[in-house]
């Protein structure tokens, strides 16, 4: 399981970047398989657009980038209503944003290690889930 | 939608196991393709971006990724 701060370093190259490549690596020779909530696209297009918007890459690279992204078809995980409650009441009892519990809960729903470079849901995650930091991920 | 045919030869063994199991083969094996050809082309698109990491074109500034999801997962 993946969260944005991760599938975003598919992306955009930046600190961490090289960790995210060994990912993919990973997930090429089978060793595992990428999942996530629908959340994930929502959050990856957010920061493609801002890296367009701040001039990192163009319009047309973005899009190419991320119909390569769509096609990952990460988003595979979907929380029901009851979920989705469960989602809020951790988040309100844990000081985490909904955003945050959704990839807690998304984890916990199909039993998969949490990984994350975002050092907040690190935090809030690991205490109830298997959580790796990215910068820990080695082959 | 119409339906083409494709053949999948088996041994004699095969076929005869085959035919103690009761399930839907074309259905079995319609799916089991379905699910190559997806991950074949999850495989492509992790391929591509992979490209595109190792070409190092599109660089963001430290904090950038980060920064930005937090914004929005803190502030929506």
């Amino acid at each position: 399981m993946i969260d944005a701060s991760v599938a975003s370093r598919f992306l955009l190259v930046e600190d961490l970047s090289d960790k995210a490549g060994l990912i993919l690596e990973d997930f090429l020779g089978e060793a595992f398989d990428l999942r996530a909530p629908k959340l994930v696209v929502y959050e990856a297009g957010n920061t493609l657009w801002k890296a367009v918007k701040q001039g990192f890459m163009n319009l047309d690279e973005a899009v190419q980038k991320f119909s390569y992204f769509l096609e990952l078809r990460l988003d595979s995980i979907e929380l029901d209503e009851e979920e989705h409650k469960e989602v809020l009441k951790w988040g309100v009892k844990n000081d985490a944003t909904y955003y945050d519990s959704v990839y807690v809960r998304s984890s916990k729903k199909i039993g998969a290690t949490l990984l994350t470079a975002d050092d907040i849901l690190y935090e809030k995650a690991h205490k109830e889930i298997p959580t790796l930091h990215l910068k820990n991920y080695q082959k | 939608m119409p339906l083409y045919t494709v053949t999948v030869k088996v041994d004699e063994d095969l076929k005869r196991k085959m035919g103690v199991v009761r399930i839907n083969w074309s259905e079995y094996i319609r799916e089991a393709i379905r699910r190559r050809i997806e991950l074949e082309e999850r495989r492509e698109a992790a391929e591509r971006l992979l490209e595109g990491l190792k070409a190092r074109k599109h660089v963001a500034p430290k904090g950038f990724i980060n920064e930005t999801i937090r914004e929005m997962r803190e502030a929506r």
